[in-house]
């Protein structure tokens, strides 16, 4: 996990240090506040990933030893759903009332009770798995 | 090419267990298009549909250059002009370009590092319908009765305001960004969260391809731009529905505000769309010119060091409102070109001593090289304030990024849609009409976008319908019209040859290009869950590793020794290099001869065999023991 978390906190020192010599140098607002919330964006992925990396430190991942054969990821690997009509129901529900953006409260209250219906029915579907 | 298929059976690791639950029997037909979780699948939405994009916003530029063809000529009323420019614009970048990148990280990020799926396949599916309903929503402003948005595709305050820009056609383009934004935003947590976690045994970070490499880099970007572009819209949104005045410089807002907002979210946004498309050029030169990329580690620091600048250059597209500090956007704006002058340097030197064959894809590929150089090009000149206060909002820019955004990123998608054909249908393109569709389109875009550099310079503005005749336009005008013909003209072959090869009954198998990635181990068009076997993974190339055992990848940094053959000898050979890519040491002794042969054994002979292999480099071969 060395190269994930160094990723995270390069991304996050660099916006970081970028919105410190932009709010020296310029004094803008709305730049040193985007580069700033950016930072502290990637730097919470940052801990988030390296706290995971430290608690399986003494046992490298298959995918981070250079010399790990195919058998060695042998066992469960993630759990993949099969076909679900959730996510579309999900997505119609959600389009529905994005588009209440422009035409207003029925499709806020038809894209909402889809919206509704859709979690219910995922949360039921992935507790059954 | 086979060879992968004989070679199948010893690396079955049946063991690998997937977890799968299918809930209630399998669905068939339109129910299993809708309910699919599978990334290939959703890749392949991505990509069809972000086509149609493409044509549909294709044909309104065919519009707006026939309406520009001769001086004040009224095809189009101005304010159709207006729309279609703004729908042009915006449908390539949101809904064509971007959404295409995304459908091809979807089908081909999970492939490359060995994964059966992407990490989250149900947000997966959640993301592309999200997507879809984005492009029905935006593109259906043209039929309301005030048609569609015409703010141009960066909506700059204060003509978004109501009282400038009522009617839903504008708040359906703002829905339509939102949507499109959301499902490029959850495709990006997945694609991070594939590449961190779903990666196969001996897939070290750094040893995957190239295009994983800068779908991951984009998706980093993604995840800062368009979270800051929702807030602008739904900032918007409010000033024209409930009353609020942040951009309204009638009532203290600032109109400056949403230049930086959006402009944070943009010039990323031009990086997304570009990254992948390096990826997919890398790929593809290092395939046709049967090298491993050149400069490996330096193409995913350049890549790296792309992605980390450009979140800091955002208002050298605010240069000319005098609100921003010019040298600290100009100073990164130029740093940029090193990391894209290294990618260069990389992609030449992997040509260099190749042995390159021109198929398709790499025509492709060189003509996204000769397109970038010019875009590239124009786009360091505009980086300094005195040319941009010039040229700004000519036809320069235009020009400019026409080059970038067509000449490169779309060329290299079609590298990528022939490269990967194959492994998406199981069918091979037809080589002549693909190399028809190049040259046309090849020609028709560098007549059509060429001489509106000439044009900027000569004065002539964007985003005018209208010009009056006599101001030595009239000829430049008329040439890069009849371009644009030949360019959409050139889409006729391209879409016959998918027609006639999807009917052929013709099989691609599965490396029909003897491609060096995990990709072209799998089926084509790969099973369910991607993959049945798969080959041990020593370097970046591990396809080509298992196929050409007697030529394998040396470790990084060893390039010095890369056309060291290590013979024909068979395991034997294969057995040294392998030796000497674990330790580190093997490497290293190709160089001085004699002096490694006696670590490896069975290498020695192995070693002098490799003599009579046309890459043998002279001394070395000849030095063994
Ligand atoms: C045959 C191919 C194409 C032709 C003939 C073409 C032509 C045009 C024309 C005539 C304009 C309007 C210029 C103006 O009035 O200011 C324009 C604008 C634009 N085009 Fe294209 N274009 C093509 C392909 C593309 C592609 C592939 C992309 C991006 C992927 C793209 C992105 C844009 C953008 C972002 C604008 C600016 C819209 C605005 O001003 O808001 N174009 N194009
Ligand atoms: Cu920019």
């Amino acid at each position: 996990m060395k190269f994930e978390w160094r990723l995270a906190l390069g991304t996050a020192a660099f916006l970081g240090v970028a919105g410190l010599v932009y709010w020296v140098w310029s004094g803008e607002f709305a730049g040193t506040v985007m580069l700033g919330f950016g930072g502290g964006a990637y730097a919470l992925l940052f801990g988030y990933i390296l706290l995971q990396a430290l608690r399986r430190q003494h046992i490298p991942r298959v995918e981070d030893r250079p010399d790990a054969n195919p058998e060695d990821g042998a066992g469960e690997i993630h759990f993949f759903p099969g076909n679900s009509i959730w996510p579309a129901a999900l997505g119609l529900g959600a389009v529905l009332a994005v588009v209440g953006l422009a035409f207003g409260k029925w499709f806020w209250v038809i894209g909402g009770a889809i919206l509704l219906g859709a979690i219910i029915g995922f949360g039921v579907e992935a507790e059954s798995r | 090419m086979t060879v992968v298929q004989e070679r199948a059976g010893r690396y079955e690791a049946p063991e690998r267990r997937l977890v799968e639950v299918v809930p209630g029997p399998r669905a068939r037909g339109v129910l299993a298009y809708v309910t699919s979780t599978d990334h290939k699948q959703i890749g392949m939405n991505y990509m069809v549909t972000s086509f149609i994009m493409f044509l549909i916003a294709g044909f309104m530029a065919v519009l707006m250059r026939v309406q520009l063809s001769v001086p004040n000529n009224n095809f189009v009323d101005l304010n159709t002009y207006n729309q279609l420019f703004t729908m042009h614009g915006s449908l390539m970048l949101y809904l064509f370009l971007g959404p295409f990148a995304f459908g091809m990280a979807n089908y081909l990020v999970p492939l490359q590092i060995g994964a059966p799926d992407m990490a989250f396949p149900r947000f997966n599916a959640f993301s592309y319908w999200l997507y879809l309903g984005g492009c029905i929503t935006m593109t259906s402003g043209f039929l309301t009765s005030s048609g569609a948005a015409n703010w141009g595709w960066f909506a700059y305050a204060p003509l978004t305001e109501s009282i400038y820009s009522p009617g839903p056609g504008a708040d359906l383009w703002i829905a339509g960004v939102v949507l499109a934004g959301f499902s490029g935003i959850f495709t990006a947590v997945n694609v991070i969260s594939t590449v961190f976690t779903l990666r196969a045994p001996g897939m070290i970070m750094f040893r995957m391809p190239i295009f994983t490499w800068n779908q991951l880099v984009t998706a980093f970007l993604v995840l800062l731009a368009f979270p800051v572009l929702t807030a602008a819209l739904v900032l918007l949104w409010c000033d024209r529905h409930l009353g609020t005045h942040f951009y309204d410089p009638t009532h203290g807002g600032q109109p400056i505000l949403y230049q930086h907002l959006f402009w944070f979210f943009g010039h990323p946004e031009v990086y997304i769309l570009a990254l992948p498309f390096f990826g997919i050029a890398t790929e593809v030169i290092s395939t046709f010119s049967r090298k491993p990329v050149f400069g490996y580690k330096g193409m995913v620091f350049a890549t790296l060091s792309i992605g980390g600048l450009s979140m800091g250059v955002w208002a050298h597209h605010m240069y000319t409102t005098g609100a921003v500090l010019l040298p600290f956007f100009a100073i990164l704006t130029l740093l940029i070109s090193v990391p894209t002058g290294i990618k260069f340097f990389n992609w030449t030197g992997t040509m260099f001593r190749g042995s390159v064959r021109l198929d398709s894809p790499m025509l492709f590929a060189l003509g996204f090289l000769v397109n970038f150089l010019v875009g590239g090009f124009t786009g360091v000149m505009l980086g300094q304030p005195p040319i941009d206060f010039q040229v700004h909002d000519t036809y320069f820019v235009v020009a400019h990024f026409h080059y970038v955004l067509l000449g490169g990123s779309v060329f290299a998608a079609f590298a990528g849609i022939h490269y990967w054909f194959p492994k998406f249908t199981g069918k091979k393109l037809d080589e002549r009409l693909a190399k028809l569709t190049f040259v046309l389109m090849f020609i028709g875009f560098n007549l059509t976008f060429f001489p509106q550099h000439d044009l900027g310079l000569r004065g002539m503005q964007r985003r005018i319908a209208v010009y009056p005749a006599g101001q030595g336009w009239d000829f430049l005008n008329m040439l890069s019209s009849i371009g644009a013909f030949i360019t959409a003209f050139s889409m006729l072959p391209f879409l016959l040859n998918v027609w006639v090869s999807l009917r052929s009954s013709k099989k691609a198998g599965p490396n029909p290009w003897d491609g060096m990635t995990l990709e072209w181990a799998a089926e084509s068009p790969p099973i369910e869950h991607n993959f049945a076997y798969l080959p041990p993974i020593r370097s970046e190339r591990p396809v080509w590793d298992l196929n050409h055992p007697d030529h394998l990848t040396l470790p990084h940094g060893r390039h010095r020794n890369q056309l060291v053959t290590v013979g024909t000898g068979g395991t034997a050979g294969q057995a040294a290099v392998r030796a000497g890519a674990g330790n580190g040491g093997g490497g290293d002794g190709h160089a001085d001869g004699g002096g490694a042969s006696g670590q490896t054994g069975g290498g020695a002979s192995g070693r002098a065999g490799g003599g009579g292999n046309g890459h043998a480099a002279p001394a070395q071969g000849g030095e063994g023991p």
